[in-house]
């Protein structure tokens, strides 16, 4: 049976100060994409006080400026997917916002929400990772940075204390000459969970070779990170199809060398695939 | 005809669109309590204590039964009553419910059963029928030696001799997986204690009103004319609410009849999926022989299929499958036999296609393979032994007394969907994406055949204003049946559709007509409402002549008036000739009754006249497989269809689109996971159906010949439409990717690696993506 509180604060600090209060017992509601759905499988039975911020719309800002983009945690998966100036500056964030659920879902559903939820198969967490993405927690009087590879440690598990709230994820914009790619895999074309995803960020110089290289897996490791031993593989050079085919590979290795699981027979072929795709994107070269 | 044979609006279609149709959830009455049940927590168990005080003592609960409260028999079922409404001393799969509770609110109830205590001893489960069917393994019903639920034999030639003069015998496994029906709406059953009488009245998400009302009186010691029920608006069935929906009501009748008042229960997704029947897995191996030119020879057919904790429908399901175990080809020497077993494994029932779907992926992949032994194409390997006029089927049976049109939409099929060219085209590809297209085709029995007892009623009453009911035994499931015999009723009157009102079935109001299964709404009940209002014409015509001064034979009838061919100025309305038949103290009202016609069966060895006619339809798929990933989209469907007649040409289509989309779930998607008897996907995100972007380019072919028994030559096409496209699409991606894979589904796993991982997955406990 669902037995919690609803408050609504007026004010962040409202907010806050009643994350202070009840020490653990309480959850913050953003779009409730997630929290709503285990709360009525009574999976979250410690949960007792429910923060409903939605009325917050301090937090819900989609921000530019000369270098960099800041997301309140409050914008909509399909806010992202439709601004300008994130189509602009961080493409590959739009595309994965864009391939999330179905429009009901990306109305409602949050990036705050899916940051701090921190499934392992959340589709705007690599590329945040590859964009180089650092989210603001604050606490009443108090407020710290932690890149997001650093404030996600496992599958739903964050550095997040329960007297803090995520307020603001920020990165740099991509640079005009800059590629990206983001490619998804999952059992059918909408509504589905991806099974794995990848982020590509990549910068070349005047004669085409790698300056830049950022290649975040999602559903891949137990948290989010880069595989620099892919990036390495590309990083100098002119990437060739057998080029590409290694960087692929070198990320199935890095899954492969963090466990196996019932499904890793098919994910180190199609993680291959995968990578490779989403490299040739961001180089805009015909994959198919 | 000016209704029938037309695409007119779904006369249900505009209250469901605009949300007024009132579903049974919807349902409020006076004093309403909630019910809920409490499920074991093991698939197989002895129950030896059930303490339900605490929970009674919980202020709102007004009532907590267990299987020591039902007045009559706790089991119920269609052919082998072993089903338990409420277990009794053994719970025998996950989804066997132990007590029940009625509170002022859902959430009371839910508190309520928390406190139940229940005290179990576990017994060690099979799950598996091949361990099932073991000597020496432990009975799970006493009078079941063998765990054997159902066993069909069918015996035709010398089976041996046909293989000795085969000069290739091909001998290959299937394997078909469990699939959710995935209707829309849980069930959902409200009882209402009858008020100056014994007896109830319980409305709900009801298939089969009769099949619930025969379970309900068994179970509560009631006389029929004790139980009424009524049907509620239905958000879909598929064959799914029957055997569960007969559970759901019983329980809220107890629960209505212990305190004496209405009592609603309605479950959630996860309940539904957790107790529902499934359509059962089946294990197929098959041998077949031909000559060296493609001719079949013989088959030799074992087929396993998982009938879970209770009987349900495997014995009819497997008993269709028997009968149509070859598909639609001549075989001069067939045997056949088919086990549905026992486990502790979640029931298994009625699914649309009802048996036909796993043998019909079998026969048709083995015909593929065998084409490609033969160095034949699939095309003509069909050609050279399916059905046509006058062939003789693996049951003995004739096929001369309707149009044997396997021919005509195999041709029509494959020419629409240019199917030769692109398998040239697609045979010699390259590269990551690979397309691929491949067919299948069957025939199909319409309506009950040898199951038993196949007769059908309906009811047309026109009122003194020229406003008309129509009353059936059949039950609108949503697959459009009032519309169907709304038209036919207005065609018969000669009335415009708007004069029509269909009226949910009610037991209380009609006789018992069966089921609504089978197909059989159109061609049963269709000719039983054509001779209902047939009935009320001839009434009708009587006063009409005395009022035109003309005989019967000169008058004309149609647009709601009557009038003299010769003469059309001569003419009258029909409400006028309503009217004149009232004045005559005529009665307007008219009950039809159709009985099948003959159908033969032997047991012994599965010879007869299995149905009364026959239907054939083809599907050539055509898809694109990622090599590299696994995932496979299908771009196209053709599917052409022989119905007899279409009533309606555009529900026609949407029974078409409709099963060509879970004939597409069933061959890409959907599997009911299943461990160690406990169902693993409880809901539609790890349960995943197609959805409308999976959906290809579906052309559909209505072919008609119309049948001398169906209303209008009207036959059947429900189940047709989803049976043969797995084995369309599967046989499409052994052409892109040059691997058949003889496992349904042929998810990404499946295609990519040829095997699946799922198993794996539930033995090392670990979940996610």
């Amino acid at each position: 049976m669902l037995g919690f509180d609803l408050y609504r604060p007026r004010t962040l600090q409202e907010a806050l100060k009643l994350l202070a209060e009840f020490k653990g017992s309480a959850r913050v509601l953003a779009g409730g994409t997630d929290l709503l759905i285990s709360l009525r499988a009574r999976e979250r039975e410690d949960v007792k006080n429910i923060i409903d911020i939605t009325s917050l719309r301090v937090l819900d800002f989609i921000q530019e400026d000369d270098s960099r983009l800041r997301l309140g945690p409050l914008t909509a998966h399909a806010q992202i997917a439709d601004s300008p100036h994130i189509r602009q500056g961080a493409g590959l964030l739009a595309a994965a916002a864009a391939a999330i659920g179905s429009p009901q879902i990306r109305n409602r559903g949050t990036i705050g929400g899916n940051v701090v939820n921190a499934a392992v198969c959340a589709d705007t967490v690599p590329p945040l990772v590859a964009l180089g993405a650092s989210v603001k927690l604050e606490r009443m009087e108090e407020c710290r940075w932690l890149p997001l590879e650093e404030f996600i440690t496992g599958p739903n598990r964050t550095r997040l204390e329960a007297d803090e709230m995520l307020t603001e994820i920020a990165f740099a914009k991509l640079t005009a000459t800059a590629g990206w790619g983001f490619t998804r895999l999952a059992r059918r074309e909408a509504m589905a969970i991806a099974r794995m995803n990848v982020a590509v960020v990549l910068e070349r110089d005047s004669r085409g070779r790698v300056v830049t290289a950022r290649i975040a897996p999602g559903a891949v490791l137990a948290s989010p990170a880069r595989i620099p031993q892919a990036e390495n593989i590309l990083l100098g050079q002119c990437p060739d199809e057998a080029l590409i085919h290694q960087a692929g590979q070198a990320v199935a290795t890095a899954m492969t060398a963090s466990g196996s699981r019932w499904s890793t027979p098919y994910k180190e072929p199609a993680i291959i695939a995968l990578t490779e795709r989403a490299i040739k994107q961001a180089l805009e070269v015909e994959w198919r | 005809m000016h209704t029938v044979n037309r695409p007119v609006r779904r006369v249900d279609a505009l209250g469901k669109v605009l949300g007024e149709s009132r579903y049974g959830a919807d349902l409020r009455f006076e004093g309403m309590l909630y019910g809920k049940v409490l499920r074991t927590p093991f698939p197989y168990a002895r129950i030896l204590n059930i303490d339900t005080a605490r929970a009674l003592a919980l202020p709102g609960v007004e009532a907590v039964l267990t299987a020591a409260d039902i007045p009559g028999l706790h089991t119920f079922g269609t052919v082998i009553p072993n089903q338990q409404v409420l277990a009794k001393e053994v719970v025998r799969y996950h989804g066997d419910g132990v007590a029940l509770v009625a509170a002022a609110t859902p959430a009371l109830a839910q508190q309520a059963l928390d406190l139940i205590r229940v005290q179990y001893q576990e017994l060690a489960g099979i799950f598996d029928p091949a361990q099932a069917m073991a000597e020496g393994a432990p009975l799970l019903h006493a009078d079941s030696p063998g765990n054997i639920a159902a066993h069909h034999v069918l015996e035709k030639g010398e089976v041996e001799e046909g293989f000795a003069r085969s000069d290739i015998i091909l001998e290959r496994e299937y394997e078909t997986q469990l699939v959710e029906h995935a209707y829309i709406e849980p069930e959902v059953a409200v009882a209402v204690p009858q008020a100056g009488h014994r007896g109830v009245t319980v409305y709900g998400s009801i298939q089969n009103p009769f099949s619930c009302r025969k379970a309900l009186s068994r179970i509560l010691g009631l006389k029929l004319n004790e139980i009424r029920v009524i049907q509620s608006f239905m958000g879909g069935s598929f064959g799914g609410k029957d055997e569960i929906m007969s559970a759901l009501c019983a329980r809220a009748a107890l629960l209505a009849l212990k305190t004496g008042k209405p009592v609603q229960m309605v479950n959630t997704r996860e309940e539904s999926i957790r107790e529902g029947y499934k359509r059962h897995p089946y294990k197929l191996r098959y041998k077949v022989g031909a000559t060296r030119e493609g001719k079949l020879m013989a088959m030799e057919i074992k087929i396993i299929a998982d009938a879970g904790a209770y009987a349900s429908q495997t014995p009819f399901v497997t008993w269709r499958s028997v009968v149509q175990a070859t598909g639609p080809y001549v075989v001069p020497h067939v045997r056949t036999n088919i086990y549905g077993v026992y486990t502790n494994n979640c029931y298994t029932g009625a699914f649309r296609g009802f048996g036909s779907p796993q043998i019909i992926f079998a026969q048709e992949s083995l015909l593929d393979e065998l084409a490609e032994e033969l160095g034949m194409e699939p095309l003509e390997l069909r050609r050279l032994n399916g059905f046509r006029q006058g062939s003789v089927t693996a049951t003995g049976q004739k096929l001369d007394n309707h149009q044997v049109s396997l021919m005509e939409v195999l041709d029509k099929a494959v020419e629409k969907s240019d199917y030769l060219a692109k398998r040239r085209q697609y045979a010699a590809q390259s590269g990551r994406f690979r397309k691929g297209i491949g067919l299948a085709c069957s025939f199909r029995g319409c309506s009950l055949g040898a199951e038993g007892v196949d007769a059908t009623g309906a009811m047309v009453s026109v009122q003194y204003d020229g406003s008309v009911y129509v009353y059936s035994g059949l039950a609108e499931n949503g697959q459009g049946l009032q519309t169907i015999f709304s038209q036919i009723a207005a065609e018969e009157l000669g009335i415009s559709l708007e004069r029509v009102r269909f009226m949910e079935t009610d037991t209380a109001l009609i006789p018992d007509g069966g089921p609504t299964v089978a197909s059989r709404s159109t061609l049963m009940g269709g000719n039983a409402v054509r001779l209902a209002a047939a009935k009320v014409r001839e009434t009708l015509l009587g006063a009409a002549l005395e009022k035109l001064r003309a005989a019967a034979e000169e008058l004309a009838w149609g647009g709601d008036r009557i009038w003299v061919k010769a003469d059309p100025s001569r003419s009258i309305s029909f409400e006028e000739a309503v009217n004149a038949a009232c004045a005559k103290g005529e009665l307007l009202t008219q009950l039809g009754w159709y009985k099948a016609p003959r159908v033969s069966w032997d047991d012994r060895h599965g010879q007869g006249d299995a149905y009364f006619t026959y239907v054939y339809g083809c599907q050539v798929a055509e898809v694109e497989v990622d090599m590299e990933t696994g995932y496979t989209r299908v771009l196209k469907i053709t599917a052409a269809h022989d119905v007899g007649r279409a009533i309606n040409p555009e529900t026609v289509r949407g029974q078409i689109y409709g099963g060509v989309a879970q004939g597409l779930g069933y061959a890409l998607l959907e599997e009911m996971q299943q461990h160690e008897g406990e169902i693993k996907s409880l809901n539609f995100d790890e349960y995943l159906i197609p959805g409308i972007c999976d959906m290809p380019e579906i052309e559909a072919i209505i072919v008609e010949n119309p049948d001398g028994y169906g209303p209008y030559g009207a036959k059947t096409i429900g189940e047709p439409t989803l049976e043969v496209t797995a084995p369309a699409i599967a046989s499409a991606v052994a052409q892109a990717t040059g691997r058949r894979l003889r496992q349904l589904p042929l998810d990404l796993e499946r295609v990519l690696l040829g095997r699946s991982l799922q198993k794996e997955r539930y033995k090392r406990r670990e979940g996610g993506c």
